[in-house]
């Protein structure tokens, strides 16, 4: 709830120059320079830049990520046809030029999307926020039996995470982030997806350790620390941006407001979680997978345990 | 009591998301805007605009304008040189595409047709006469649009070329435009070289009376219809004519072989036609303006009559404004050039054929011309979402132009200029790309968009003379 | 059962088609299962295990690895399907045309069905434009934009009127219609009881006591701060008494706005004798008692105009004066302490207390004064009793409403705390939607900043204040009232109630001198 959302401005306010497409919003980790157009799809074209890193353009009905651009969903079409992947561009503060296609995308009047996970208070001891967390995982649940199961790597990845995750959870409960960070790295690439199941999964798991950390810097720490140990090289370029996405605390809009949602305790969780389930094919359910487990670890921090 | 508490209504919501959100968790129903500062944020003309939304004058005007243009009825009833129909046609005059545009201003491809109608007229001897003599200023310059008439490209017409008479069965009103050439070198892309030059002279000697004889026999041809069952074969009737031109020619080969014309004569004139995919047209855009014409001249009408752009810049009108064209810097065409062709040999977007536009046709009825979709780049579904996303700028659909992708129903037609400023959502046009230089042709065909700042200008002009 | 695999470099296809494959080779004869990722590290460790051996190509996270399993005759048929689609899949379809188009005007919106009212929170400069156009289409308007001229505001209104409509606002910060909270709302029951206000924290405040004192709203209208000024005439109080007054569900109305100039009040009050309900008028500042008559009951603040509203509506009679808190203070003043300091986030709060302080105290300092209070020359520091609208457009210029953003009244709290006269700060906590998910994760640690920062001088202070919320807010009213409390800061039930007890603490350690 922002009451300082920048009101959206007309990037070509009487100028004259031609109605180009325009941003309507932009992720708070969009970079600049020199990028490459990497890949284009029906709702999304994705920009390569210097370093591995990643710019995804979105059709305005799409939600933000934070490397992400929404444009105008009247300009969408033609941005979408009009270029290629391999198609050289410029991203700079104020607009977005491709020279090859005599096309600027104006991001005068976008306005910056960040949610800030840390700022969102978890309190288990308030009844909702632990409702709000089984209502979360019971839709989960219902959703993942509604899949369907033939595909021979999402096997394969179940029975990988069945192994793991016990191992996990106690990394997390314990805060062993030398452990955790072992074990999410033999998840980063792994499974379906241009973003890889694993990779979606640790990103929500993410998203559930920096919620509610500002002003507990043991396990702002922890998040932090574990964000730094990840081996981001062993996945998709596209992946590794929503990852770096992540390791900066900073996740997509579904992911992020579902986690705020169940924090809060409110009573939008199911329409939140139907929303952040909707991401992808696989990739909504394995992130939302990520958070809940996570949250879950957290939960039972409460409860004493032995520390090795 | 107020309307206030009425149950079951949706919420309007300009601005902040956030409040949307709450109004959908409390279970209402609430439409949020995807709000941008309208009329390029002048607040003035802002201010202008939202006095005229619903204004009733406003829409009385547009319902009386809007019915005589569909009420219209172009028929194509003959033949005849410019120089004798076009009403206050000068001797020494020519006739351009678009706004009013000096000569020394005139971009590479119309300056190029300047010279070649005065080579055609012998009122100059050579180009360079011709230059010297267009520079002098001693031919009277003119948009075809205050004389009646319509030309694709440089859209110009001289005294002595023959012109197509459209006249429309519910005024009486006629409309014109010229002969179209085919595509290579021709004169509406500025070529003038002899063989554009003998070219123009057969269709004035020997094509114009062969069409006037056959015409003669034939007796009016109903111009809606033949459009109409067009559509429904892949043609949008502006950038693909190709089943209209094949429909135009079925009507008129019976008659043709039932004239006493030579046989010699008439083969040349058919297989002229029967070789130009385009030779429709300069008819559809005749119908156009015809239609268009009946709406124009209406108090407080908001409906847009013409656009059209001279190859420096895009002019609209309105019915509501009488003759007054509002302006802006006409923007470069989005398309796909042919080989060997880019942006940066393409002039800047020309010709009166956005008339088609205008009366819901070209690119408002692009769903029915998946053919045309790949030509300019794009794909079947976006020309779906094209021809629907501009119902949000018009008064209605045209259901005389029904397509068959959006389920019969008829194209949307009768751009109002208030929702086009109200909305951003510019009219999309469908056109060729001239090369910059005169006479190289056609470059390539892709998609352009009437510039906002006509429509803000336009609008500015009708609230003043509506008044509040 | 067979196990087949095959490598395409550098393809980019989204989840959905990589899924819509593995499905569709899976279905295909002879075979059992397939999967189409990347080839990342992983993944290929993973097929290793799986008893495939892809060691000997390389590939990498970028390429794509097809896998069937299966007969042995159909893999290879299966790899050749999977090709086949790929390839076709390159021309991606585009935005679906059948999805309606996002509305980008009004008018547009009102093509996808009926609506009756247009909530406008556009910069002030475009607002009244957008407001102009959902009139004449024949909406009511909320209009929560600020910097709307006053000029505007008439023509608006009186547009408004012509057509049988309603502008609320402009700076109209809060209605409830229908049930449905606008803009900066709390959640409450819906009940008989119906209000109209030029006061947004006025309103909230009102509808909220009504909520936690049983009883439930019909209908809140905000007019707009602006609206009782003698410019506009009252123009949308008037409409929405009139509305309330023959709204089936209304049984009581209640009135709240500052007091208007004698005409419009006169003209206010004469249509609300009209009425046929019983109406609750609180005209903050005005003599209540002079008000009253008939149907017509004066209040002095405004949790006197949620009881009697709310007493009316059980068909009782109203009780005339708040009870006072009764409340123990386990705080000790030195003898330098004795000024009340209010930090407030909403205006109308800061207003009311500004009133009923002055009754007590002489030298009562505000930003926006009232009666005999004094202005606050630099409204950057206190002197003598002073109560600060930390909503007002010298603090909120270029930061947002401090009913979001703590930090400057966090910070001012800590300043308070270094002057040796100060006794008690006084604050609001406003919840409900629109405000901060969780004020008091923000308020505890100031108070605890301002208690050891007064410590250090060997002083306690008083932290005294009241939430303005329900129990259906999304803040969680009784978490926010029990973290608040714990960290020792003195809750009451109502703005007044709060102003009070400040009073009696400051009064107490006088009389203690």
């Amino acid at each position: 709830m922002e009451l300082n959302e920048p009101i959206m401005t007309m990037a070509h306010a009487g100028t004259g120059k031609p109605l180009g497409p325009s941003a309507l919003s932009r992720g708070v980790l969009v970079g600049r320079g020199p990028g490459i157009v990497h890949s284009v799809f029906a709702q999304a074209v994705n920009i390569g830049f210097a370093e591995n890193r990643a710019v995804v353009l979105l059709d305005g009905r799409r939600p933000n990520v934070p490397h992400g651009i929404r444009i105008a969903p009247h300009a969408w079409a033609q941005l979408h046809d009009s270029v290629q992947a391999g198609d050289e561009c410029t991203l700079c503060d104020h607009e977005l030029c491709f020279p090859g296609r005599a096309l600027r995308v104006a991001l005068g009047g976008a306005c910056v999307w960040r949610l800030d996970l840390a700022v969102h208070s978890l309190d288990w001891s308030d009844a909702r926020v632990l409702m709000a967390h089984a209502a979360a995982q019971a839709g989960l649940r219902r959703y993942t039996d509604s899949l369907p199961r033939h595909d021979l790597m999402r096997a394969r990845f179940s029975r990988r995470m069945t192994t793991v995750l016990p191992a996990l959870e106690l990394a997390l409960r314990t805060l062993h982030a030398e452990q955790a960070g072992m074990h999410l790295n033999a998840l980063i690439g792994l499974g379906c997806g241009l973003t890889p199941s694993g990779d979606d999964f640790i990103i929500g798991c993410l998203a559930g350790l920096a919620v509610g950390t500002r002003g507990d810097t043991v396990r702002a720490a922890f998040a932090r620390r574990l964000a730094g140990s990840l081996e981001r090289a062993g996945t998709t370029l596209i992946s590794r941006q929503h990852l770096s996405d992540a390791c900066h605390l900073q996740f997509a809009q579904p992911l992020a407001e579902l986690t705020v949602a169940i924090a809060g305790g409110g009573c939008d969780v199911g329409q939140r979680l139907n929303a952040a389930l909707g991401v992808g094919a696989y990739s909504g359910a394995d992130g939302v997978a990520g958070l809940l487990f996570a949250l879950q670890a957290r939960r039972d921090q409460a409860a004493p345990i032995a520390v090795h | 009591m107020s309307t206030l508490f009425l149950p079951g209504q949706a919420i309007i919501n300009v601005g902040l998301r956030s409040f949307a959100e709450t109004i959908d968790r409390a279970g209402a129903q609430v439409v949020q805007l995807e709000w941008q500062p309208p009329a390029g944020g002048d607040r003035a003309l802002g201010m202008q605009l939202a006095a005229l939304v619903n204004h009733p004058r406003v829409e009385q005007a547009n319902q009386r304008a809007y019915a005589a243009y569909l009420e219209a009825q172009p028929m194509l009833t003959g033949v005849a040189r410019a120089g004798e129909v076009l009403p206050a046609f000068g001797p020494r005059m020519l006739l351009h595409a678009g706004p009013p545009i000096a000569f020394e201003q005139m971009c590479g491809p119309m300056q190029g047709a300047i010279f070649g109608a005065i080579l055609h007229e012998g009122w100059a001897s050579d180009v360079n006469g011709a230059r010297q003599l267009a520079a002098s200023g001693k031919v009277a310059l003119a948009p075809c649009h205050h004389h009646g008439a319509v030309g694709p490209m440089a859209g110009v017409i001289s005294p002595s070329m023959p012109v197509w008479i459209v006249e429309n069965a519910a005024n009486g009103k006629r409309a014109f435009s010229n002969f179209n050439e085919g595509l290579g070198k021709v004169l509406r892309f500025g070529a003038h070289n002899r063989e554009v030059l003998e070219r123009l002279r057969w269709m004035a000697d020997a094509l114009a009376p062969v069409m006037s004889a056959v015409l003669a026999k034939h007796g009016p041809l109903e111009l809606k219809p033949l459009i109409a069952q067009a559509l429904h074969m892949g043609d949008e009737c502006h950038n693909r004519n190709a089943a209209a031109s094949s429909l135009l020619l079925k009507k008129l080969v019976p008659a043709a072989l039932m004239s006493n014309l030579p046989q010699s004569q008439l083969g040349e004139a058919l297989s002229f036609i029967a070789g130009n995919d385009h030779f429709f047209l300069n008819l559809s855009m005749a119908a156009c303006k015809a239609m268009l014409d009946a709406a124009h001249g209406l108090a407080g009408s908001s409906l847009v009559t013409a656009m059209a752009r001279n190859g420096v810049r895009f002019g609209i009108r309105l019915s509501g404004t009488g003759d007054e064209w509002f302006e802006a810097p006409a923007l470069p065409v989005d398309g796909l050039y042919f080989p060997g062709y880019g942006p940066q040999d393409a002039a800047a977007d020309l010709g009166d054929s956005a008339i088609t536009e205008t009366a819901g046709l070209g690119g408002f009825a692009m769903a029915g011309s998946p053919a045309i979709v790949q030509f300019v780049g794009g794909t079947p579904a976006q020309a779906i979402a094209n021809t629907l996303s501009m119902t949000h700028i018009t008064l209605g659909r045209n259901h005389a132009f029904t397509l068959p992708a959006i389920n019969f129903s008829g194209t949307p037609a009768g751009i109002d200029a208030r929702k086009v400023l109200d909305t951003g959502i510019g009219p999309i046009i469908n056109t060729g790309m001239a090369h910059r230089q005169a006479g190289v042709g056609q470059i390539g065909a892709g998609i352009t968009r009437a510039p906002l700042e006509c429509f803000a200008r336009a609008i500015a002009a009708l609230a003043a003379r509506v008044g509040p | 059962m067979a196990m087949q695999y095959q490598i395409i470099p550098k393809a980019y296809r989204d989840s959905v088609a990589l899924m819509q494959l593995s499905s569709a080779l899976t279905q295909m004869p002879g075979i059992a299962q397939a999967s189409a990722v990347m080839a990342t590290p992983n993944n290929v460790e993973l097929l290793r295990e799986a008893g495939l051996d892809p060691g000997t190509v390389s590939a990498g996270p970028n390429d794509l690895l097809i896998v069937v399993q299966g007969e042995e005759a159909a893999l290879a048929p299966a790899l050749a399907e999977a090709q086949r689609r790929l390839s076709s899949q390159s021309a991606a379809p585009a935005s679906p045309a059948d999805e309606p188009m996002i509305a980008r005007s009004i008018v547009m919106a009102l093509e996808q069905g009926p609506a009756n009212l247009a909530l406008i929170s556009t910069p002030g400069e475009y607002a009244a434009a957008e407001a102009l156009k959902a009139l004449n289409v024949g909406l009511n308007v909320m209009l929560f934009s600020d910097n709307v001229s006053a000029a505007d505001e008439v023509m608006l209104k009186r547009h408004a009127q012509a057509r049988g409509l309603i502008v609320m606002g402009p700076d109209c910060g809060t209605a409830i219609i229908n049930g449905v909270p606008l803009a900066f709302a709390n959640v409450v029951q819906r009940g008989a009881i119906g209000c109209v206000a030029a006061s947004g924290t006025g309103l909230q405040e009102v509808t909220a006591l009504i909520d936690r004192l049983g009883q439930g709203i019909s209908q809140a209208i905000g007019t707009g701060g602006h609206d009782l000024s003698v410019e506009v005439g009252g123009i949308s109080m008037l409409q929405g008494l009139a509305d309330l007054a023959v709204a089936a569900d209304t049984e009581v109305i209640v009135l709240i706005s500052k007091p208007p100039a004698p005409a419009i009040a006169e003209r206010i009050l004469s249509a609300a004798r009209a009425c046929g309900k019983p109406v609750v008028v609180n005209f903050l500042g005005a003599d209540h008692r002079a008000l009253s008559g008939g149907n017509i009951h004066g209040v002095r603040t405004l949790e006197d105009a949620a009881r009697a509203a709310v007493a009316l509506a059980q068909g009782k009679a109203p009780q005339v004066e708040s009870r006072p808190a009764a409340q123990s203070v386990p705080v000790t003043l030195n003898k330098t302490q004795r000024y009340v300091r209010g930090l407030y986030s909403g205006g109308t709060f800061c207003f009311e207390a500004t009133l009923l302080l002055q009754e007590a105290f002489d030298d009562v300092w505000a930003n926006t004064p009232t009666g005999r209070a004094h202005r606050l020359e630099d409204v950057w520091s206190s002197r003598g009793h002073t109560l600060v609208d930390l909503g007002d457009d010298v603090f909120t210029r270029g930061r947002p409403h401090p009913m979001i953003d703590h930090r400057l009244r966090n910070e001012r709290m800590v300043r308070e705390a270094e002057d040796p006269e100060l006794a008690v700060i006084l604050l609001d906590v406003v919840l409900g939607f629109g405000s901060h998910p969780d004020p008091a994760a923000e308020i505890v640690p100031a108070i605890e900043a301002a208690r050891s920062r007064a410590a250090r001088d060997g002083r306690e202070i008083a932290f005294v204040g009241h939430i303005c919320g329900t129990h259906g807010d999304p803040q969680n009213l009784q978490q926010q009232t029990a973290r608040l409390s714990l960290a020792g800061m003195l809750l009451t039930e109502s703005n007044a109630q709060a102003v009070r007890l400040a009073h009696r603490i400051v009064a107490a350690a006088k009389a203690h001198r």
